[in-house]
C-alpha cells in the first residue's frame, strides 16, 4: 500500500510537470521497467492527460440557440423554390390591380349618380385587389367574386359576394350590404374585416378587424364589435360566436394558412382553390388526420411535402390532380 | 436513459418525421460540439460544423443508410466536415500556418473513439474533480495557482486528480477502450 502510495506521488508529479520539464524520476523509471502492466497503466494516464487538454463541458454550446437556426434553415430551403414565383406574382398582381384601379376611376367620372357595377373574380390559383367605385378596398383571395353596384335610388352599396375576401369598407350614409351565397346578408359601416363565404363551404365566417359589422339571416341577427369572429351555419341557419386568433383568419393575406385542429378534407380545399388543382383523398383519411400549425405558401408540392411530414400520409402528383392515401 | 434508440430514431426521420430529427439533435448536438471542438479550437466554427451536419441529415434523409451504430458514424461524418473546414481555412488564412494545423490534426484524430469516450466520462465526473482537472489542463494554472483559487492544499489538488484518473481508467475500462 504505501509502495503504491509513493508510486501514485511520482505518477501524478510527472504529470503535473510542465512539458518542457519533464523528466521521469528514475523510481518512477524502474516501477514501469518492472512489469509490463504498470507501463501500460501509466501510458493510460499519460493519454487521459494528454487528450483532457481540449475538452469542453457541452453545455457550453447552446443547444436550443442552435435548434432555432437549424430548424430556420430547413424551413427556408422548403420555401426557396418558390420564392421567385412569389415575386413575380405579386409584381404582376400589383400591375394588374393597378389597371383596375385606374379603369374603375376612369368609368366613375362618367357614370356619377347612376348606377355602376363592378365585377371583379380571382379565378383558382390567383388573387387579386380591387378598389371599388366609392373608395372601398376588397383583397379576394382564390377562387372568389365580388359584383358591387350602387342603388341611387334607394342609396344603397350592394355587393354579391361568393368566396373569401379582406374588405376595406370606406365610411359612407350609404349602407354597405354583402349578399352572400348561403343567404346571410352583412351590413357595414365604415370598417374593415375578413368574410369567408365560399358557395361550397357549409359555414359563411366572419372576422371584424375594426368598426362594426351586422350579420342577418331571416331572423337570425348578430351586431360584432371589433376582435370577435361569427360563423353562420348555412344548414340550421344559426349564427354564433366562435373563439379563435383573428389575425389568423385573414393570414392568407399573407400567403399563410393557419390551421387549428383542421382535418385534412378542409385543408385540401384550401389548397385546391391555391393552386387550382383537383385533390382527391382516401375514404375515412379526410376527417381523421388533423392538423395544428401554419402553413407558408409554397408549391403546391411543398405543402404536401410539410402535410406528409407532419401526418402519415403520402401524395401523388398527375398533372393536376393530387391523390392523398394513408402510409 | 432514452425511450428510443437511435436506431429507431434514424428510421423515422427517413420517414419524414422532424420530431424524431429534433430528437436527435437534442441527444447529440451538444456531445458532437464538443468533439468539433477539439479538432478545431474555435467555437464558433465548431457550431457551424456541426449544424452543417444536422442539416444534411435533414437534406438527405431518404438516402441515410447506417450500417454501423449511430453515434459512431454522427462522430465520424463530424469529424469528417471539421477537417474539410480545416482545408477550406486554407484558402483564406496563412497557408503555412493552416497546413501545419491540418497535419497536427491529422494525426491528432486517430484517437477519435478514445477522446468521445474519454469526454463522456469527463462529464460524469463530479464536480470538484472535474474543476479541479480542467483547471489544469485546460486553463493551464499551475498547483499553486488552483490551490489559492479554490483554497485547497496542493496535496488535496494531487489527490483529487489522482481520484479523477482512477474513475477515468474504470469509466474507459467499462466503455470496452
Amino acid at each position: 500500500m504505501e509502495e503504491q502510495k509513493q508510486m501514485k506521488d511520482y505518477i501524478i508529479d510527472y504529470l503535473l510537470d510542465g512539458e518542457d520539464e519533464k523528466h521521469l524520476d528514475p523510481v518512477l523509471a524502474e516501477w514501469l521497467a518492472e512489469d509490463e502492466s504498470h507501463r501500460k497503466e501509466f501510458d493510460l494516464y499519460k493519454k487521459i492527460w494528454e487528450e483532457s487538454r481540449h475538452y469542453t463541458e457541452p453545455s457550453a454550446f447552446d443547444s436550443d440557440l442552435a435548434w432555432e437556426e437549424v430548424d430556420r434553415i430547413n424551413r427556408r430551403r422548403v420555401y426557396f423554390r418558390r420564392y421567385w414565383k412569389n415575386i413575380l406574382y405579386v409584381a404582376s398582381g400589383t400591375a394588374a390591380s393597378l389597371l383596375v384601379i385606374l379603369a374603375l376611376s376612369f368609368m366613375g367620372v362618367f357614370e356619377k349618380n347612376s348606377d355602376t357595377q363592378v365585377r371583379m373574380s380571382a379565378a383558382n390559383g390567383s388573387r387579386s385587389e380591387i378598389v371599388l367605385p366609392d373608395g372601398s378596398m376588397v383583397k379576394l383571395n382564390s377562387g372568389s367574386e365580388v359584383i358591387y353596384a350602387y342603388d341611387s335610388k334607394k342609396k344603397i352599396r350592394e355587393v354579391d359576394f361568393q368566396g373569401e375576401g379582406f374588405f376595406d369598407v370606406s365610411k359612407s350614409k350609404a349602407p354597405f350590404i354583402i349578399k352572400t351565397a348561403g343567404g346571410l346578408n352583412v351590413k357595414v359601416w365604415g370598417t374593415s374585416f375578413n368574410l369567408q363565404a365560399y358557395a361550397d363551404d357549409p359555414i359563411v365566417q366572419a372576422s371584424l378587424v375594426e368598426g362594426c359589422i351586422e350579420l342577418e339571416s331571416g331572423e337570425e341577427k348578430l351586431i360584432m364589435k371589433p376582435g370577435e369572429i361569427a360563423v353562420f351555419d348555412k344548414e340550421t341557419n344559426k349564427i354564433k360566436q366562435m373563439k379563435g386568433v383573428l389575425s389568423h383568419s385573414y393570414g392568407w393575406l399573407d400567403n399563410k394558412l393557419y390551421m387549428e385542429d383542421m382535418p385534412l378534407s378542409l385543408v385540401c380545399r384550401y389548397l385546391e382553390r391555391w393552386y387550382d388543382v383537383k385533390i382527391t383523398v382516401q375514404p375515412g383519411l379526410g376527417e381523421n388526420i388533423r392538423y395544428n400549425g401554419v402553413i407558408q405558401e409554397e408549391t403546391v408540392t411543398d405543402v404536401m411535402d410539410a402535410l406528409s411530414r407532419l401526418s402519415n400520409i403520402c401524395y401523388h402528383v398527375k398533372g393536376k390532380h393530387i391523390s392523398i392515401t394513408s402510409k | 436513459m432514452f425511450n428510443t434508440t437511435d436506431e429507431k430514431l434514424i428510421e423515422a426521420i427517413r420517414g419524414n418525421d422532424y420530431i424524431s430529427y429534433n430528437k436527435l439533435f437534442e441527444r447529440y448536438y451538444g456531445r458532437l460540439c464538443q468533439y468539433v471542438y477539439s479538432l478545431l479550437m474555435d467555437k464558433s466554427d465548431t457550431e457551424d460544423v456541426v449544424q452543417e451536419l444536422f442539416l444534411n441529415i435533414w437534406k438527405n434523409r431518404e438516402r441515410i443508410e447506417i450500417k454501423e451504430n449511430v453515434g459512431g458514424y454522427l462522430y465520424r461524418m463530424a469529424k469528417h466536415l471539421a477537417l474539410n473546414h480545416l482545408r477550406s481555412k486554407v484558402h483564406f488564412n496563412n497557408l503555412s500556418e493552416a497546413q501545419d494545423q491540418l497535419s497536427y490534426e491529422d494525426n491528432r484524430v486517430e484517437s477519435e473513439e478514445f477522446r468521445v469516450a474519454l469526454y463522456g466520462c469527463i462529464d460524469h465526473l463530479s464536480d470538484r474533480c472535474k474543476e479541479v482537472l480542467l483547471l489544469h489542463r485546460i486553463k493551464g494554472l499551475k498547483q499553486k495557482e488552483i490551490s489559492e483559487k479554490l483554497d485547497i492544499s496542493v496535496k488535496t489538488i494531487k489527490n483529487q486528480i489522482w481520484t479523477s484518473l482512477q474513475r477515468l481508467k474504470r469509466c474507459l475500462e467499462l466503455k470496452g477502450i
